[in-house]
């Protein structure tokens, strides 16, 4: 099954934001991947559309 | 679990929970692997008899008809090859040192077949399918145990009693390094395959943790409009 999608956009606390590739999210520790979705710091990516992160995070398998 | 509790002690829980997920199925899967292995080498214990006696059941020593030493070797050689795994595998299923004396065994049974059938090249098969069995573990490092004890008994065979393994006298000095070359061919895969497995299902356990820590923001979400509401009310009521 192909990911829901390719980008994930991360808010960095100073109000900037940093991208990154679905490959490098995935190559983050749990615990950062975690931490980043309680503080609700991410929005994901399939080009220029945003997917749910349910659904983003659903695409894994 | 209140909503007071740090984000430290939450991502913590989590991924606790996503590996504890993740190493509950690997036991589950060690544990039926041994259960499985265990069987098997009791068939291959009485397959081993079996073979000793339809292949040489007796010798001749003069006019003396005695049974043939493959069925005593076939017999008690297996008993102690079979013996240890079993009893790990019912005593300690699942854990690392039952899974690698089973691989040892398992290697030494094909081992003993290979004797029993005086070298076939044929019976190095089970060597193989044997193999392939262990990777039912998604342990990469059965595999390596399995093929060190293939490779050792190669080498010492084929230099000590290279009849009993290659079916001749004079088998060319090398001979075990081609064999364990195939072994190794086979292994590479295995051990591939195992690792990518592996690799799945945890990812498959992040993916869970993730997903648990998606549902942990909406229930403290959920929360936080629920005692509004209720301040609220309360504010109204007064």
């Amino acid at each position: 099954m192909a990911l829901a999608f390719d980008k994930v956009i991360v808010a960095e606390g100073d109000g900037t934001s940093r991208s990154m590739e679905a490959k490098e999210f995935l190559a983050l520790k749990l615990n950062v991947r975690v931490r980043y979705i309680l503080e609700k710091r991410l929005r994901f990516f399939s080009g220029s559309r945003e997917v749910d992160q349910r659904e983003a995070l659903r695409s894994l398998q | 679990m209140t909503t007071n509790d740090s984000l430290d002690e939450v991502t913590q829980a989590i991924v606790d929970r996503a590996l504890r997920r993740y190493e509950g199925w690997r036991r589950q899967v060690h544990e039926r692997t041994d259960r499985g292995f265990a069987k098997l080498l009791a068939v291959e214990w009485i397959a081993g008899i079996v073979f000793a006696l339809v292949i040489s059941p007796y010798a001749w020593e003069g006019r003396e008809r005695t049974l043939h030493q493959h069925v005593f070797l076939a017999a008690g050689l297996g008993a102690m090859i079979v013996s240890l795994p079993i009893f790990l595998a019912w005593k300690r299923p699942g854990e690392a040192v039952t899974r690698h004396v089973i691989a040892a065994a398992q290697m030494m049974m094909s081992a003993l077949f290979i004797h029993l059938t005086g070298g076939r090249i044929e019976t190095h098969f089970h060597i193989f399918g044997s193999l392939a069995f262990l990777s039912f573990y998604l342990d990469w490092k059965v595999i390596v145990t399995a093929i060190a004890v293939t490779v050792a008994d190669h080498f010492f065979r084929g230099i000590y009693y290279p009849e009993s393994i290659y079916g001749v006298l004079l088998p060319d000095e090398f001979r075990f390094l081609e064999h364990g070359a195939w072994v190794l061919f086979c292994g590479f895969f295995l051990v591939r395959h195992a690792n990518k497995t592996s690799k799945a299902w945890l990812t498959f356990a992040e993916e869970g943790g993730m997903l648990e820590a998606i549902s942990e923001v909406e229930w403290r979400e959920r929360s936080v409009l629920e005692r509004e509401a209720m301040e609220r009310a309360k504010a109204e009521g007064a």
